[in-house]
């Protein structure tokens, strides 16, 4: 599979690490507490049969986390975004 | 001063160590373009300038590294920054090896485009050299690697066995 | 036999070789297959189950049979397939899969039971009873399995690997591939032209690599390849093969067709071919497979073979035409060349021993008629080699025109011409899938030995989906992937079900095409260029000391200093009482140090650490604990604050990437509004550990005026910038050993002097070179956790670290740390032990129990993580988590190491060992 940094271009999967689901949010209450809605965004992740956002990070590269929309059946890549840029604009 | 130790990794005909330079990585704290004093705009994309004898290369989203054979590399550029970047010095953090073999040998390692088409005559990548991270960049007769100082030994006995073969 | 004239092979090259020891000549220009068919050599191997004799099938990678074990020694290579081996000088290939030898096979016998060996075989014989699986059913299967034998010897080849960037990559040099890659040449692209062929002619301006199989496609336009750089030479120390990655924006798949066997009675004896391959054989290589042959046929394309016959003076005695009236382009080869047509007819079976000798035919009006023959040429027709469409789940679709299946839905960026496309193949062709009441074995799948009855067999059980039926009688999954199977056996299935073809569906393809050498895929990444290591500045002084060098992660890190005649215990031991006596050295590089500068900084410290930052002064350090955000710990590390908003913070050796990645993460993705970056400095700075009491006087040789080193002016914590000799270096007074100690940091070209100059201002306190045992040994005298406790399991509580977490913030971690579960205090939690039997030795990893009870997991209360000889003690000593174990101290427990034998009683301790008041800390 390839990524198209948007730093770097297009790069092999080598070059990248998988982190993780880009559509939990961390809870913005201070965490003095282990609430459901904590446990929810530790623990619980949807697994959709198609299209999913992810966190990728360009580890071999830019080190940009990149938020990557992809398919998940077919690996078509959709769209790739600087993670910074779409946390900012949250 | 304590007396320095080089890197015991003797030339061959494709690749050399290149003489110790200054490096300054730079950091910009905000998304914005910093601007040195040595009127060099900093790139914003993979690709470097050169300017008052100092290269300044793009290194990732507001990151770049000077590389210069200029002393005082750091203190300079700490003044240009005035509180707008961190500025840290990597002069020995990284080494430099220099490559002027054809491209083909190269590839054997690196896994982007370095054809002229795709990696033109600024150009610079961060990416990987076999399965060391390094930041390739094109200069006269060949490319530059810059790879941490702990890797440059097995960088440079897999560029040497790509290369020298 | 060899055709006096004629073939594309060099008879001015005369090439020896040897099958199954006995000696060949061939040409160059040859394949070992049309080597030894010139040679008269039919027989070339047994078959997988039965060990029925086989010859060779094909002309190509297809080739089910025909498979030796070529070369020898440790090059040795199995299954490999002698219809695409280039012959050369020397050449040594055997026959496989049969004992004594290939005419006199014993395990022939297994045709006998033949019908115990049919489908379902392995899944239903073996069964019972279940106690004969590990000691009798598993050995025999294990020896009857397979077909070649491996070298089992370290592959003695040179791979290489590279990557190449284009913007058409085709697969196949046949004539449409060949003008598809002149023409994208022609449009000004970068063009890749491959074919698994040796070469031809090369093209303009395109890249050729020939002796290249494109192997499998990829997702992102990527393509893996292999290039057979000397196989086709003798042993020679060069590159054997390169393992290619492509990328290509588009590529163009013309990889031509495969011809389908027919399914008659024997069709798997010596002599019976495709006649596509007989036809290559006479024309390519000057070679023909007899004297006398017969072509069977149900498709027009076949009868291109009649006149080549002809020409090389090779009698067909017969045409036999499955279909009703034949065709006329069949009808007129059969007419010019004076042979007979048996229209509407079909061959029953063929008959011979080693090789067939004759053939039975069946007309169109039931008759039956015997005729003598020495080789049967076959076509059912040809399959587009369609695999790399389906790399990426494409499915084929079935063409009823061609009655063959071609590409459907194609990996992005792909596109098929020629006879890949089912262009101009199988000509008024009616399939015949295979015969009835062929009177004999009718194979289907040759290399697996799968035959038409096993296909009945399996759906009269039920396995009719065809993922089913190629896994119940193994059709399709030998070393050719059923090239010249698959179609019959899954036309066979829809026969049997009454359904069509498409609706019973296709098997997959999958990568590899054709086999590749797992050397290929290492390519220069074995032995010890299988990761890089990576070394610290003081490796080379180290290594002239003596030391003996341990791997953590990519590192070498100096683990102990032997002197004449010790061991590492004794090493080990000696750097102990040295530091703790006097002072040592010992190289920290490794760990982790990163550079954190900007103005929110100290708020960005308070959001990973556990405790509080900001009030942390200028000029000192403090210990941090770092969570994952499930509440367990992540990584610990000092971070100093050099400047208002400048720290290091450094993390375990270990863990520095992964640090290092969870502080992007936590600021692109968490807290991006903060003004803060990050640079690793790790190998910017060396760092070298100076510890033990005679410490400071030790630096204070060193440090330039008018830098104050006392008590006084640089406690313990403090951090400050100096200079060394005029060096500028870095100093932290920190202490993993417990003793007096400092870190003393200096740009990495200066390390090796630097350590040097402090063996030479430390002689006179009798300083001492220590490696990582040492540094461990005292660590755990102290009670430190290191990776051995932080492993990912252990929570802030379990160490004994609970009072680091401020109870004003937030921080990574924070919420599920207060779980409940995480802070009940029966948890495994720190504690030290002591053997009750002080001369005792014991090892991390034994576990804890009661005393006077069954030593089963149910009474399992913990386990050691860590041990030592503490040559301060005298004895062995050692960390572990024990159930609610601080409040257990003195109570004995029982040390239980079952794998290594080990059963001790040890007492229940505090971890700290030693000065469990601190007071050399703060000398």
């Amino acid at each position: 599979m390839r990524i198209k940094c948007p730093y770097c271009g297009e790069r092999g999967l080598e070059e990248f690490l998988y982190s993780g689901d880009a559509t939990v949010a961390r809870p913005r209450d201070g965490g003095a507490a282990a609430t459901q809605e904590w446990t929810d965004y530790v623990y619980f992740r949807e697994n959709p049969n198609g299209v999913h956002r992810e966190l990728w990070y360009h580890n071999a590269g830019c080190h940009a986390w990149l938020v990557v929309t992809r398919d998940l059946r077919s690996h078509e890549i959709f769209g790739v975004e600087a993670a910074k840029n779409v946390a900012l604009s949250r | 001063m304590l007396e320095a130790t080089t890197l015991n990794l003797p030339g061959t005909a494709h690749v050399q160590l290149a003489p110790p330079h200054s490096i300054v990585s730079i950091a910009a704290f905000k998304t914005t373009e910093v601007a040195l004093h040595q009127a060099a705009t900093l790139p914003v994309t993979p690709h470097y300038v050169l300017g008052n004898g100092v290269m300044f290369l793009w290194s990732g989203p507001a990151s770049w590294i000077a590389v210069s054979q200029a002393p005082d590399l750091e203190a300079r550029i700490l003044r240009a920054a005035n509180g707008l970047a961190a500025v840290t010095d990597q002069s020995d953090g990284r080494t430099i090896l220099r490559v002027t073999a054809p491209v083909a040998k190269l590839q054997k390692l690196v896994p982007i485009d370095l054809d002229e088409s795709a990696f033109g005559p600024n150009a610079t990548a961060l990416t990987l050299a076999g399965h060391i991270p390094m930041q390739i960049w094109r200069c006269k007769n060949g490319f530059e690697l810059c790879c941490f100082r702990s890797f440059a030994e097995s960088l440079y006995h897999a560029l040497v066995e790509a290369c020298e073969v | 036999m060899r055709l006096s004239t004629g073939g594309a092979i060099d008879r001015t090259k005369i090439l020896n070789f040897t099958f199954d020891g006995k000696a060949y000549q061939g040409f160059a220009g040859d394949t070992l297959a049309s080597a030894l068919l010139a040679n008269g050599v039919k027989l070339v191997g047994r078959s997988f189950k039965y060990h029925r004799p086989r010859g060779i099938l094909s002309a190509g990678s297809e080739e089910p049979n025909a498979l030796v074990e070529l070369r020898t020694g440790a090059y040795r290579e199995p299954n490999t397939r002698a219809t695409v081996v280039e012959l050369y000088e020397g050449l040594v290939a055997q026959s496989q899969n049969r004992f004594p030898s290939l005419k006199y096979d014993v395990l022939s016998v297994n045709g006998l039971l033949a019908p115990v060996f049919a489908a379902g075989f392995y899944y239903k014989t073996f069964m019972w009873p279940a106690s004969f699986w590990e000691k009798l059913y598993e050995p025999m299967i294990r020896r009857a399995a397979g077909l070649g034998r491996n070298a089992r010897l370290p592959d003695p080849d040179v791979y290489e690997k590279s990557t190449a960037f284009c913007d058409v990559l085709v697969v196949g040099a046949g004539a449409a591939g060949r003008a598809a890659a002149a023409q994208a040449a022609r449009a000004g692209g970068r063009v890749i032209l491959a074919d698994e062929n040796p070469p031809v002619s090369g093209a303009e301006n395109v890249v050729y690599l020939p002796r290249t199989t494109v192997f499998g496609v990829y997702d992102g336009g990527t393509y893996g390849a292999a290039e057979r750089l000397a196989d086709h030479l003798p042993a020679g120390p060069g590159p054997r093969q390169r393992l290619w990655r492509i990328v290509a924006k588009r590529c163009i798949l013309a990889s031509g067709a495969i011809e389908r066997p027919l399914v008659f009675g024997n069709n798997d004896l010596p002599g019976i071919m495709l006649a596509g391959a007989v036809e290559k054989y006479v024309s390519h290589y000057a070679v023909s497979p007899g004297r006398n042959g017969v072509l069977f046929l149900n498709n027009d394309d076949a009868a291109s073979l009649i006149p080549v016959l002809t020409e090389a003076g090779i009698n067909l005695a017969a045409v036999v035409d499955s279909r009703p009236k034949s065709s006329p382009a069949v009808r007129d080869a059969a007419v010019e060349a004076s042979t007979a047509l048996f229209a509407g007819s079909f061959i029953a079976q063929a008959f011979g021993g080693l090789a067939v000798t004759g053939v039975e035919i069946t007309t169109s009006r039931g008759q039956t008629i015997k005729l003598e023959c020495d080789f049967v040429a076959m076509s059912a027709g040809w399959n587009p080699a369609v695999h790399l469409t389906s790399h990426l789940d494409g499915k084929p679709v079935w063409d009823e025109n061609i009655a063959a299946f071609v590409p459907g839905t194609l990996p992005p960026g792909m596109e098929v011409v020629g006879a890949a496309a089912g262009t101009g193949l199988n000509a008024n062709i009616v399939p015949l899938w295979s015969v009835k009441n062929a009177g004999a074995k009718a194979f289907v799948d040759f290399q697996n030995d799968v035959t038409a009855s096993d296909i009945t067999l399996a759906k009269q059980e039920g396995f009719v989906a065809v993922e089913h039926l190629k896994r119940y009688t193994t059709l399709g999954m030998a070393t050719d992937q059923g090239k010249t199977a698959n179609v019959n056996g899954l036309a066979l299935m829809a026969e049997a079900t009454g359904k069509t073809v498409p609706e019973t569906g296709t098997t997959r393809f999958r990568p590899p095409y054709t086999p590749v050498a797992i050397g290929a895929l290492a390519g220069p990444h074995r032995g010890k260029n299988f990761r890089p290591t990576r070394r610290t500045p003081t490796h080379d002084w180290a290594a002239g000391l003596g030391a003996v060098f341990v791997e953590t992660g990519l590192w070498l890190r100096a683990q102990y200093f032997p002197q004449s005649g010790e061991d590492w215990l004794a090493a080990t031991s000696r750097e102990v009482n040295a530091v703790r006596a006097g002072v040592g050295i010992c190289d920290v590089t490794t760990l982790g140090k990163i550079d954190i500068q900007g103005p929110d900084a100290a708020a960005f410290l308070e959001s990973v650490y556990t405790n509080s930052w900001a009030n942390l002064p200028v000029g000192k350090a403090r210990y941090g604990l770092m969570l994952r955000e499930d509440g367990f710990v992540m990584d610990d590390g000092t971070t100093a604050r050099l400047a208002e908003d400048h720290y290091v913070m450094t993390t375990t050796t270990a863990n520095a990437a992964k640090v290092f990645q969870h502080l992007e993460f936590c600021h692109q993705w968490l807290w991006p509004a903060l003004a803060v970056c990050f640079c690793s400095v790790t190998d910017q700075w060396a760092q070298i550990a100076v510890a033990g009491p005679r410490a400071r006087d030790t630096l204070a040789k060193l440090v330039d005026p008018p830098f104050d080193i006392s008590n006084a002016a640089f406690p313990y914590m403090a951090a400050a910038g100096l200079t060394i000799s005029g060096t500028p270096a870095r100093l932290f007074r920190l202490s993993f050993s417990g003793e007096l100690a400092y870190e003393i940091a200096v740009p990495a070209r200066y390390g090796a002097a630097l350590a040097q100059a402090l063996m030479e201002a430390g002689a006179e306190f009798g300083i001492t070179p220590y490696g990582t045992e040492a540094l461990g040994v005292m660590r755990i005298e102290k009670g430190h956790p290191a990776g051995a406790e932080l492993n990912g399991q252990t929570t802030a509580h379990d160490l004994g670290l609970a009072k680091l977490f401020s109870r004003k913030k937030d921080f990574i971690g924070r919420a599920l740390a207060s779980r409940e579960a995480l802070t009940d205090p029966a948890r495994p939690t720190l504690i030290g032990l002591k053997l009750v039997n002080q001369g005792d030795r014991f090892r991390a990893g034994a576990h804890l129990l009661p005393q006077n009870v069954p030593a089963v997991a149910a009474h399992d209360q913990g386990f050691v993580t860590s041990v030592a000889f503490s040559p301060t003690l005298g004895y062995w000593i050692g960390l572990g988590l024990l159930q609610n174990g601080p409040a257990r101290l003195g109570e004995i427990i029982r040390v239980y190491d079952p794998i290594r034998n080990g059963d001790a009683l040890a007492e229940v301790v505090s971890p700290v060992f030693v000065d469990p008041e601190g007071t050399r800390l703060h000398a």
